[in-house]
């Protein structure tokens, strides 16, 4: 445990290094809260849609936003790995490949963090504070945490793709990345029921939508019968997922000698 | 009477740099002088080496004759162009290889890039098929033609290059490491060939290289910077005959021999002797002492087992003018 | 002038000519070019999908908006685009060719250097976007032949404006230095924003950017109006601003090229 804590701590530190790096990220962010702000204010006009007013739509899309742009591009740092054989080298050595790259993932927090502190500004600047309880805290943060894992594991799935995919790695993240923006958009709850339904067993809704929705409407029913065991099912789904690409992965390498 | 098809005058290019000074607060500003007033001419149909150690100022001089750097102050002429001034006339004239920078396209078959320098260069298409044939027949690459530049080898690669830099006759190339990272066999297929293409075509060929055995085989004349200044601009043969006249011999004595009996019989200064216990070279200028003289000396002092003679390769003299032991003429 | 039209000419044959080698070039992977055709297709078509939603849940007007002018907005400057980055796609890593010194490549070729760097690549994926601009276009212009063939060179003018600015925002880099991720950020991030969505919903400071930092209105809403209306007097305008951009970007990186040129430290290897 001690050697994956160890890759997680330099990798933490790497990023809190390079963060100005990202200023291109968190520019970018606020635009898009300025513009879905501006947009939202638009079609509302003082109205609901969905149950959802435009403070709760901006919290959403507030949300919705850090989540997407956590673990940003996390998948070209292992497609590079791939491409460059590295990843070869790496299964040599004494770990287990796939939890270092998690535990690598988790030492990007950095980016989330500042982007969260942005977001939390920009919301009490456009539309006001949100109430929550301890406990409701409690369950939201549960939510996001399950959230990030899955998202941790679409981005490793996608980047060890790198071995099948090459360069197209950058075509099968922009097809998963459209599922998750197109939840930042639009809330679940637009969408026609039937849609919801098969919609709720997608991977990127549960990244996008579950914790979001919880956090603008909260209730302990819908954490404990609805969010919760969706996002299990998706963190299960998408870690066996990893588990398969990974040793066919493995196979792939030693056939080929990359 | 052969023209001068490169003429340079009086070249100087500086670059604004700074540098932070321990205790300073600010950064100094100061002129670095990359090109420091240099001069020489080429005439048409030359083969140049252009050497230096990392950081003399070659690349800067060959950009600012292939015109993508204005010089500070001094005169150039290539091909009758002044280069940062008509840079787009001029570029007809000359052709380039800059290192490891391709410009065939790795996605491309070749003949399909060649296809693409065609155009670049406005060359008609049934000049251009003539002139596809004329050079795939001469350098032997007909075969490689239909494959795509990123399937070649590195030397597959490195003789298409060279094929396609003379696509539009050019009269003058800058090749920069032709041959680097080639086998021993490529490379003289690849020194082959260059040598070839100067004979059939009359194009003058300004190599730069920190292999000087592809210098010694191609250029009949060199020009050796360093700090930004011209330190060596001779032929060959000259170089040749007024720096590699030292000669080392080698030899296995015996054991009982004493390095004070050597140091004895070889103690003046045109002599450089290292001694091992059973073992002896003696380097010496051939102008102040023959072979035969050395070695008779040698054994008048000690039995001689094996013997072997050898002479100071250009590299090391190469070496020695880099490293300010030489200085040039 | 006979000498300038042969040489627009000539440059345009070698426009052709190297966007017929980077096609050939992208075509050696043949899926990979499908797909990422298909990609950006699907990727336009999540946004028609969210205005579908949100039309559908109030009755197809939205504050004055209704779907044509989605129609619109998801033809003509995503065409623009398209063709942009699928002709020049080169002007993407403008920033790293100049950096990296690899502009001394096309420096020596007997062609314009900017056209040759901008002419290097093809982004495949804008492929998708023209096809999707195109067909959206149809439905637009309800299947009007004159409308559609006016919407597209409309849009072809709206690419150079687009290109010009991208590209003037990339050859800032001569002065400030490696600004590719910021560049990147304003291309494709707070350009794109600004186009993508009705002028409708953006306020005063919105309109306020949109008119100077980052002209969205020039290459997206006024082309949108002008096919639209067959407003000649924004036509004009149009023109004009986009006459000025083009001189402006050659300026620009003459201007730069002297620093390049000088062996600027900070550029030059």
């Amino acid at each position: 445990m001690k050697k994956y804590l160890t890759f997680a701590k330099y990798s933490f530190l790497e990023h809190l290094h390079n963060l100005n790096d990202n200023i291109g990220i968190f520019i970018s962010f606020v635009i898009h809260l300025f513009v879905f702000n501006s947009l939202w204010s638009f079609v509302l006009q003082g109205k609901d849609i969905a149950g959802f007013t435009k403070e709760n739509l901006m919290w959403y899309i507030i949300l919705g936003e850090i989540l997407t742009y956590s673990f940003h591009h996390y998948y070209k740092t292992i497609s590079a790995k791939v491409k460059n054989s590295d990843i070869a080298y790496d299964k040599s050595k004494p770990y287990n490949f796939m939890l270092r790259l998690i535990f690598e993932g988790v030492g990007t927090f950095p980016k989330t963090v500042v982007l969260t502190i942005i977001g939390v500004v920009f919301g009490i600047i456009t539309v006001g504070t949100i109430s929550i309880g301890f406990l409701q805290f409690v369950c939201i943060f549960i939510s996001l945490v399950i959230a990030l894992l899955i998202l941790l594991t679409i981005n490793i799935v996608v980047g060890l793709s790198g071995i099948w995919l090459g360069d197209d790695v950058s075509s099968l993240w922009l097809i998963v990345s459209k599922f998750m923006l197109v939840f930042v958009f639009t809330p679940l709850d637009l969408f026609p029921k039937i849609v919801q339904k098969i919609l709720m067993f997608f991977p990127t809704t549960q990244v996008i939508y579950s914790p979001s929705k919880l956090l603008v409407h909260f209730s302990y029913d819908l954490f404990f019968r609805t969010i919760l065991p969706y996002q299990i099912l998706a963190l299960t789904i998408m870690i066996v997922v990893c588990y398969f690409v990974n040793m066919k992965g493995v196979k792939k390498l030693n056939a080929y000698g990359i | 009477m052969k023209k001068n098809i490169i003429e340079v005058e009086k070249l100087k290019k500086t670059f604004e740099t700074s540098i932070k000074k321990k205790g300073e607060f600010r950064k100094t500003k100061f002129d670095f002088v990359a090109v420091d007033n240099i001069s020489f001419s080429i005439t048409e149909g030359e083969i140049i080496g252009f050497i230096g150690p990392n950081g003399a100022g070659k690349s800067t001089t060959i950009k600012i004759l292939t015109g993508i750097l204005h010089p500070t102050s001094g005169k150039a002429s290539v091909a009758s162009y002044t280069p940062w001034k008509n840079r787009i006339e001029m570029s007809y004239k000359i052709a380039t290889m800059f290192g490891q920078k391709s410009s065939l396209l790795p996605h491309l078959k070749v003949m399909d890039s060649y296809y693409l320098l065609g155009a670049i260069y406005d060359i008609k298409k049934d000049v251009l098929e003539e002139r596809i044939n004329e050079i795939t027949e001469f350098f032997d690459i007909k075969h490689l033609m239909s494959k795509r530049s990123r399937e070649l080898s590195l030397g597959q690669r490195m003789i298409c290059e060279i094929a396609s830099a003379v696509l539009h006759r050019p009269d003058i190339i800058f090749l920069d490491e032709p041959t680097i990272g080639l086998d021993i066999v490529v490379k003289k297929k690849v020194r082959d060939l260059i040598f070839m293409l100067n004979k059939k075509y009359n194009t003058t060929i300004f190599i730069t290289s920190h292999d000087i055995s592809d210098i010694e085989e191609l250029c009949s004349r060199i020009i050796l910077i360093n700090h930004g200044k011209i330190m060596i601009d001779e032929k060959m043969s000259e170089i040749k005959e007024h720096y590699l006249t030292r000669k080392v011999v080698s030899a296995y004595i015996s054991k009982e021999a004493s390095e004070d009996a050597i140091l004895g019989v070889f103690q003046d200064k045109f002599f450089n002797v290292s001694f091992e216990k059973g073992f002896v070279e003696i380097e010496f200028d051939t102008s102040t002492k023959k072979v035969h003289e050395v070695i008779h000396m040698l054994s008048t002092i000690t039995e001689i087992y094996d013997l072997r003679v050898g002479g100071t390769s250009l590299e090391n003299v190469i070496y020695d003018v880099y490293t300010n032991k030489k200085e040039g003429l | 002038m006979r000498t300038e039209f042969r040489k627009i000419i000539s440059y345009a044959k070698y426009i052709g000519i190297c966007l017929k080698y980077n096609i050939k070039s992208s075509f050696s992977n043949k899926k990979s070019f499908i797909i990422q055709t298909l990609t950006m297709f699907l990727n336009n078509f999540m946004f028609i999908l969210f205005w579908m939603i949100l039309f559908k849940q109030n009755n197809g007007n939205i504050n004055g908006v209704n779907m044509n002018d989605i129609l619109y907005l998801w033809s003509l400057p995503v065409i623009s685009f398209g063709i942009a980055l699928f002709l020049f796609g080169g002007v993407e890593s403008l920033v790293y060719t100049i950096i990296n010194g690899d502009l001394d490549l096309y420096l020596t070729l007997p062609k314009h250097s900017l056209i040759s760097a901008l002419t290097s690549h093809s982004r495949l994926s804008a492929m998708g976007d023209i096809i999707f601009g195109l067909l959206l276009g149809v439905f637009a212009v309800n299947f009007n032949i004159f409308q559609y063939i006016f919407l597209i060179i409309i849009a072809i003018i709206a690419g150079i404006t687009t290109l010009c600015i991208f590209c003037i925002v990339r050859l800032l880099c001569f002065w400030l230095g490696d600004i590719s991720k910021v560049s990147d950020t304003y291309s494709l991030s707070l350009f794109l924003t600004f186009t993508i969505y009705p002028e409708s919903i953006f306020g005063g400071f919105g309109k306020f950017l949109m008119y100077t930092i980052v002209p969205a209105i020039y290459t997206t809403h006024f082309p949108i109006r002008i096919v639209k209306f067959l407003d000649i007097k924004l036509l004009a305008i149009v023109l004009f601003i986009t006459l000025i951009l083009l001189v402006f970007t050659f300026c620009l990186y003459n201007k730069g090229l002297k620093r390049y040129e000088s062996g600027s430290s900070n550029i030059a290897r």
